[in-house]
């Protein structure tokens, strides 16, 4: 059974329809790229995956486990296991960043009948997660995405990954903003959480994210519309000859 | 005798004819443009009558450090004692009379409807016992019982020079009435009143305070507050430093819903050099609710130096709520720093969002993000009362 599967995926934002039959479908242990240019649908397909309010499905499904996720909410979809690694990060000023980590995982433990985590042994995971994405131990103590660098906020992001272990990891443009280190840190921690139960998409504009994310498969989005599929070669060419001839073709 | 010409009978006797021939303020007069009154000018009120001693009025017997107040009415004042703090009644202290009388603002509605019906007052008068030996918090606890009945306390707060007190105020009860509290407090040089007050009565209650506050040279005030009940409710607090260097906080947390007014007034003046005061309201408002928040500071030619900063904050859990701030800075000095700033908004989408995504469910989202959205205010507040104060604000979110 694919992980996720998009049949006909329509989607608007208010009277606007934006994606128009999107199909694609990700095994476990996959690694998906979609490219496009701006204006694609890119952000959008983040979006209408994750259960964002306002973006609206006027067609087609979305299915997790081969269970249709479009009657649930974003906090349900993420419980069932979904992940969306924002373009750009949200600050909640006032929200402190531990209380917040801990709600998320609680909140997915407990749907899956698990006690909620030990307070203690639940700051020393946090510790060792962050340290391993290059996350200082005061920026854990700093309220949720204020007063970080463009950087931090990517790596805030990887770091909610590790500790909710999603099954299927949406990285909306995740290599956006990031300097070479910062990219590299950042791969490397999608790298080690990937594994073959897990399925992986990856939204980029450029191709450079995808040399240090191998994807399986890469698709370019043009118009709301997947209008070729391929696997890593796809994502050199498009490289070398731009979106140009894509859009033409849709 | 001349200070028996002004006596307490005599300070009631005027304020009730004041209060007969001018009644309650319209929309039309400035300071009330946002607080309808209307619901109650149509009540008929009877002012509280002296409760007979029971089991239930009486104070715990422990209390040394409590007054109880039934609709307003002190119940056994003698039985407090804490070091360095006397209580007495005000009717037999002409001269503290004198001063509440001379306090309060001319056709003040609200002072002369508080003293009209006063049996009388309370003194608390606090003398310096050495820093080492600070008395801990005094409760003022007013319970309000029955229906029809207004309820008229007066209270005049006397912090001697270099003397410190801590306040717990608490107002509580159901029934359909009208609480007036009246307080004068006067902080001699260098003394501190720390003075955190829960307002959270019954839904049918109106709630219409003063407090008056005088602060002489180098003297703090420190006033937080949670308002969370009643229907009408509004706290009006003037400060006046005639002396230099005097510091000032007010901290306001006021919470709305259904129907219900919450209107917060604040007048400092500024009439001495190197006076600070520091502002800080934050509200939340669902339902219909409407606010207010008023706050004048005027600053006096002579008042150099003066550091005066207002902070106003709402947050609107409906679309039907309504908001007002209304900053006025009369500023006649020319070395100043004052400020003022005023945000009223709701919960935000994208930040809503955020927390959805990570599983969070939207009712634990906006519970994060209201305790969020009061963190400023909450980090201002005097500490020793502080779990006090966020006890009344969990209990009104709670209620949801």
């Amino acid at each position: 059974m694919p992980l996720l599967e998009i049949k006909n995926l329509h989607a608007s934002v208010g009277d606007k329809p934006i994606l128009q039959g999107i199909n694609l479908t990700i095994k476990a242990g996959e690694i998906h790229a979609i490219m496009g240019p701006n204006g694609s649908g890119k952000s959008t397909l983040a979006y209408v995956l994750a259960g964002r309010e306002g973006y609206e499905v006027t067609e087609g499904d979305i299915c997790l486990d081969g269970e249709s996720v479009l009657e649930m909410e974003a906090d349900a979809r993420a419980r069932a296991g979904l992940f969306l690694a924002f373009q750009y990060p949200v600050e909640l000023p006032g929200v402190g960043g531990m209380s917040f980590l801990r709600a998320a995982v609680n909140a997915k433990r407990l749907a899956q009948g698990a006690d909620e985590v030990d307070h203690i042994a639940f700051v020393k995971i946090v510790r060792e997660a962050a340290a391993r994405l290059g996350i200082k131990d005061d920026m854990l103590k700093r309220a949720v995405n204020v007063g970080f660098s463009g950087g931090e906020k990517k790596r805030y992001e990887i770091l909610q990954m590790a500790l909710l272990e999603p099954s299927m990891a949406i990285l909306d443009e995740t290599d956006s903003g990031l300097d070479v280190d910062a990219l590299r840190i950042v791969s490397e921690g999608v790298n080690a959480l990937k594994n073959d139960a897990m399925g992986v998409l990856v939204i980029t504009h450029y191709q450079r994210l995808l040399d240090y994310i191998i994807p399986d498969h890469v698709h370019i989005l043009a118009d709301g519309r997947v209008v070729k599929s391929g696997d890593k070669a796809l994502a050199l060419e498009v490289e070398k000859t731009g979106y140009g001839g894509f859009t033409d073709a849709a | 005798m001349p200070h028996e010409a002004i006596n307490f009978a005599k300070i009631t006797a005027e304020a009730a004819a004041r209060h007969a021939e001018n009644g309650w303020p319209k929309q039309r007069d400035e300071a009330w443009r946002f607080t309808d009154l209307n619901a109650i000018r149509e009540m008929t009120l009877a002012p509280a009558e002296v409760p007979s001693v029971t089991t239930e009025s009486a104070p715990p017997q422990d209390a040394k450090d409590l007054i109880q107040f039934i609709n307003g009415i002190p119940q056994g004042i003698d039985k407090v004692a804490l070091k360095g703090v006397e209580i007495a009644p005000l009717s037999t202290d002409s001269a503290r009379s004198s001063a509440l009388a001379e306090a309060v603002p001319s056709g003040h509605s609200v002072a002369d409807f508080a003293l009209a019906h006063a049996k009388d007052g309370v003194v608390i008068a606090v003398a310096d016992v050495g820093a080492d030996a600070v008395a801990p918090p005094l409760t003022l606890r007013f319970d309000y019982r029955g229906d029809g009945i207004s309820s008229h306390a007066v209270i005049v707060v006397d912090v001697a020079a270099g003397a410190n007190l801590t306040i717990l105020e608490e107002h509580k009860g159901d029934g359909v009435g009208l609480s007036a509290p009246l307080m004068l407090l006067r902080l001699g040089a260098g003394a501190e009143l720390h003075h955190a007050r829960r307002l959270i009565e019954g839904d049918s209650r109106h709630h219409l305070g003063l407090n008056l506050v005088q602060l002489d040279t180098g003297a703090l005030y420190h006033g937080d507050m949670v308002l969370a009940g009643g229907d009408i409710a509004r706290s009006e607090t003037q400060i006046a430093m005639t002396a230099p260097d005097a510091k000032a906080y007010l901290n306001a947390v006021y919470l709305g819903r259904d129907g219900q007014m919450r209107d917060i007034t604040s007048r400092i003046d500024h009439d001495a050099p190197d006076g600070q005061s520091f502002q800080r309201v934050h509200g939340i408002l669902d339902g219909r609710a409407k606010a207010v928040f008023q706050g004048k500071v005027k600053v006096a030619r002579y008042a150099q130096k003066t550091d005066g900063n207002q902070m106003s904050r709402t947050l609107l859990l409906s679309r039907e709520a309504e908001a007002n701030t209304k900053p006025e800075l009369e500023i006649y000095a020319d070395d100043v720093a004052c400020s003022h700033g005023a945000t009223i908004g709701e919960i935000d989408a994208d930040q809503l969002f955020y927390l959805k995504s990570r599983g969070i469910s939207t009712e634990d989202a906006r519970q994060f993000l209201i305790e969020a959205f009061l963190v400023d205010v909450v980090d201002a507040l005097d500490e020793p009362a502080r779990g006090w104060l966020l006890e009344a604000i969990a209990a009104w979110l709670e209620r949801g």
